[in-house]
């Protein structure tokens, strides 16, 4: 069996390989969504987090020629490690886009009646929260690339379907303990990739 | 009796053992420490079963309302 050895996004941006539009707004859009959300913005400001973010990253004003959804691949980013951890340098850009949307949706209302966006300690605890499950979503996605189908098929109805193990056993075709040995194998792989992507 | 893999180990608590077998594992895990020390790890890896339930759900959720808008744009 040949395992794809395609390398997590995190790890390119490590690398300072080039990163496609599409691959970065597929892999960071539900992280900056729920960030978003935890910080009271609306669907509309999400929106318009995501994408003033995307542009600042990319640093191209492509939405006046491209749809979002339909950026082509030859647009790229290319992190430069001198900027610290990337984490980081996300976290502070979604977070200055956010307040600038927070004080947008007030723009007509006198200062001292704008309710104070979060907090700076409140920020980092929902980024912190956010940024775990960003990832697990992330190792998740690379175990499947790295672990043999019918082991993550027994992990995904065990973990995720939260089938009987009879059942996997039967519907796969394998015993009660390979669907044990899957799952062990699977976990063992998922702590490994979780270590990794969190690497300094 | 030699030690109980992890494997044999998940059987043995979720019941999946011989009566006779299960007897015998639970007597070596009184008296071996490494499988005692296995025994610990499948809790662990209970725990972040958990956590991979509870938050994934929140991505595929993103991911299915994303899909819905789309679906509903064309």
């Amino acid at each position: 069996m040949a395992f794809t050895t395609k390398k997590s996004l995190l790890a390119k941006v490590r690398a300072g390989d080039e990163i496609s539009w599409q691959e970065f707004y597929d892999t960071y859009k539900p992280l900056m969504i729920l960030v978003g959300n935890d910080c009271g913005l609306t669907t509309d400001e999400n929106d318009e987090l995501v994408q003033t973010v995307m542009c600042e990253i990319f640093q191209k004003n492509i939405l006046d020629k491209y749809d979002i959804d339909k950026v082509p691949d030859n647009v790229i980013f290319k992190y430069d490690p001198a900027k610290g951890r990337f984490r980081h340098y996300l976290k502070k850009i979604v977070r200055n886009h956010a307040i600038k949307l927070w004080y947008k949706r007030y723009k007509d209302v006198p200062i001292e009646s704008v309710p104070e966006p979060v907090s700076n300690d409140e920020w980092d605890a929902i980024w912190n929260d956010e940024w775990q499950q960003h990832i697990l979503n992330s190792a998740l996605a690379e175990l499947k690339l790295r672990i043999q189908p019918g082991n993550y098929a027994a992990f995904e109805m065990y973990v995720f379907q939260k089938m009987p193990v009879e059942e996997i056993a039967d519907l796969l075709g394998i015993s009660i303990g390979a669907v044990y040995t899957a799952k062990s194998r699977c976990l063992k792989m998922l702590k490994l990739i979780i270590s990794k992507l969190e690497e300094k | 009796m030699g030690c109980y893999s992890k494997e044999e180990l998940d059987m043995f608590r979720h019941g999946e053992m011989s009566v006779l077998s299960r007897i015998c594992c639970k007597a070596h895990l009184k008296e071996c420490e490494a499988c005692q020390h296995r025994l610990a790890e499948l809790c662990e890896d209970d725990l972040l079963v958990k956590e991979l339930q509870q938050r994934v759900s929140v991505y595929e959720k993103i991911n299915f309302d994303n899909k819905k808008i789309l679906t509903s744009e064309l």
